[in-house]
């Protein structure tokens, strides 16, 4: 029964979809019938090649888009390539960077806590270079030669470091004076050596030297130093020992109580003194007394001379106490000369500044013994012995320290870089050679020949201007007083020996010098 | 556990020991700077009094410091002053140029 019920829904539902169907297609066919046929718009015609139109142009526009996606890939993969190449440059200098830290590192750590690189690098040197040095342009006039002289100097000063314990330091010096009194010299060239490191008291200074015999030759010899154009008579063409030396010294200071006080040592063997009649210079035929040093650089190793010196100083001042600097000097050097000829000398001095003021002093004396000749070959002034002795004292008072207040800015700027300095100086010994005298003025002497005399006496009077502290304008009026007395020695010619007269008494003399000098 | 603190111990220390200074990176220690400061002002101080013992001293704008460097070997030499008063007015002129 159930069966049979199925069966007719199946067939009545295919009766239904039959039908359905059968309807929809007549529907269809009314729609798109004959009626309607030939009355298609034109504007149904356009459409159609617009349509192709709108075709073309979007197959256009599509070659236009694949072409422009193909330069984006393009730079896309360009763009890859520029960040892969970054991303390694990145990785290198961060290899780079490791590898600098890392011999950083080794060069800070193990290579030793006292820094193994720097340590080579003073061992072997920096070998800077510098040239420092001074020029002088001046003029003399002195009374007794009644005529005046332009001079010229100047002094280079070479200083090579070549490592933090070793130090080169020369002069070359040029002269140029009326009268051809011109000369080129090299006055120093010497190492100063820290052989026990920096901080050790102990230097040493190994070559061509200034003497350190008292303060002058080493400290105050150049021209901007020297606040007077001219040296003390001490260490003026008489002086009272070599200027220079070649040897060695050794030296060091140490502070033994509160900042500024210092005691220091100066000890030296060098070439020894010698004369203007050694074997070399031959300035005169034969020794004698009174002559002058060997007048070049005091150096002449033909006389198998040696000489040792010594040097002590003391600071007693201590910084803080505000009551200046004080020096206290004592100095010996003695040797040989001519073989086994005894020189000796010794002297004191001292070296004040405080504020304004400043002063300095020294008392020097030498003793010669002479070669013993006897019979034909004694001469005159050959033999006995030869003294010496000198001192000077010198007061300078920079115009600072005196008060002016109505002077007004522009005069009271000026007013403050003047100096007013005295100096008096004297020279006392047996005897001089007339050979030695000279008239010319050289840059650092005045040309009066009363210099030279065996008692000079000279009151010197400056006055200095000081356009910077190494460069100034010095004047200089030097009375000379040499008193009566003493021996003169002359080698007349081609004579092998001198004669001798007395010089009995004495004329002053009065010289007056001008001197621009600059220090760089 | 007592391995670990060994371990422990050993990379800490190692940690501490390889940390690079101040000095070692270029940079000065706070009692470095203080040093200088100090050497600065006594280098002041003694700058001229030192100097115009002999001569005027002269402006630290002059010379480099590389100058300073030798003329001050040159002058400690002259005039055989001490090693710190040295360095001090060493500190003093490369500084205040």
């Amino acid at each position: 029964m159930r069966r049979a019920k199925h069966f007719v829904a199946c067939w009545m539902l295919a009766i239904v979809v039959v039908l359905a169907t059968s309807r929809n297609g007549r529907a269809e066919e009314s729609s798109s019938g004959p009626a309607n046929a030939g009355k298609d718009p034109p504007a149904a015609k356009l459409k159609a090649s617009d349509y192709r139109a709108l075709l073309d142009e979007l197959a256009a526009e599509r070659k236009h888009i694949d072409a422009l996606e193909k330069k984006v890939m393009e730079l896309e993969t360009s763009n890859l390539q520029l960040q892969q190449s970054q991303t390694a440059l990145q990785s290198d200098t961060s290899q780079t960077h490791k590898q600098v830290a890392n011999i950083q590192k080794t060069l800070d750590t193990q290579l030793g806590p006292l820094g193994f690189g720097d340590r080579i690098n003073s061992f072997f040197g920096q070998h800077t270079f510098s040239i420092v040095g001074n020029a002088a342009a001046g003029f003399a006039y002195a009374r007794i030669p009644a005529k005046s002289d332009a001079t010229f100097e100047l002094n280079i000063n070479p200083i090579i470091r070549l490592s933090d314990w070793i130090n080169f330091y020369g002069s070359v010096h040029a002269e140029v004076a009326t009268g051809g009194a011109t000369s080129v010299e090299p006055l120093l060239a010497n190492f100063e050596i820290f052989p026990f490191g920096w901080e050790a008291p102990f230097e040493l200074i190994a070559g061509l030297f200034d003497e350190p015999f008292g303060d002058f030759w080493e400290t105050q010899y150049h021209n901007w130093v020297n606040p007077f154009i001219t040296p003390p008579l001490p260490y003026n063409n008489e002086a009272i020992g070599p200027s220079s030396g070649l040897g060695l010294q050794a030296r060091g200071g140490i502070q033994f109580g509160q900042p500024g006080q210092d005691a220091d040592y100066t000890v030296w063997i060098d070439s020894g003194p010698n004369f203007e009649s050694a074997p070399g210079v031959n300035a005169i035929p034969a020794p004698v007394v009174g002559e002058v040093f060997n007048t070049l650089t005091g150096i002449n190793l033909a006389t198998n001379g040696k000489g040792f010196g010594g040097r002590f100083r003391i600071y007693p001042l201590p910084v803080d106490a505000d009551l200046g600097r004080l020096e206290l000097m004592a100095t010996t050097y003695d040797g040989h000369w001519l073989d086994s000829n005894w020189y000796y000398s010794w002297g004191a001095g001292y070296v004040y500044r405080v504020g304004p003021f400043r002063s300095r002093g020294e008392w020097v004396q030498s003793y010669r013994s002479m070669p013993s000749l006897s019979g034909a070959a004694a001469y005159p002034g050959c033999c006995g012995h030869d003294n010496r002795q000198g001192w000077f004292i010198q007061l300078g008072y920079a115009l600072y320290g005196i008060p002016h207040p109505d002077l007004g800015d522009f005069l009271e700027r000026r007013f403050d870089k003047g100096e007013l300095l005295i100096r008096y100086s004297g020279m006392n010994q047996r005897a001089i050679v007339a050979n030695d005298i000279s008239a010319i003025a050289t840059p650092d002497f005045n040309g009066s020949p009363a210099v030279y005399q065996p008692h000079a006496r000279e009151v010197a009077f400056g006055f200095d201007y000081w356009f910077a502290p190494s460069i100034v304008w010095k004047t200089e009026v030097d009375l000379e007083l040499p008193r009566a007395g003493g021996q003169l020695y002359t080698f007349g010619g081609a004579a092998a020996v001198p004669t001798l007269s007395s010089i009995g008494s004495t004329e002053n003399d009065v010289a007056v010098m001008t001197q621009m000098v600059v220090g760089f | 556990m007592r391995l670990k603190s060994f371990f422990a111990v050993i990379f800490i220390s190692l940690a501490l020991t390889g940390a690079p200074t101040n000095a070692q990176s270029g940079e000065a220690t706070p009692e470095q700077r203080q040093h200088h400061l100090e050497l600065y002002r006594k280098g002041a101080k003694l700058w001229p009094i030192y100097c115009n013992h002999c001569h005027n001293a002269r402006d630290p704008a002059e010379f480099a410091p590389y100058q300073w460097d030798q003329i001050l070997m040159h002058m400690r030499t002259m005039d055989n002053m001490p090693a710190e008063d040295a360095d001090a007015i060493l500190e003093f002129v490369k500084t205040a140029r």
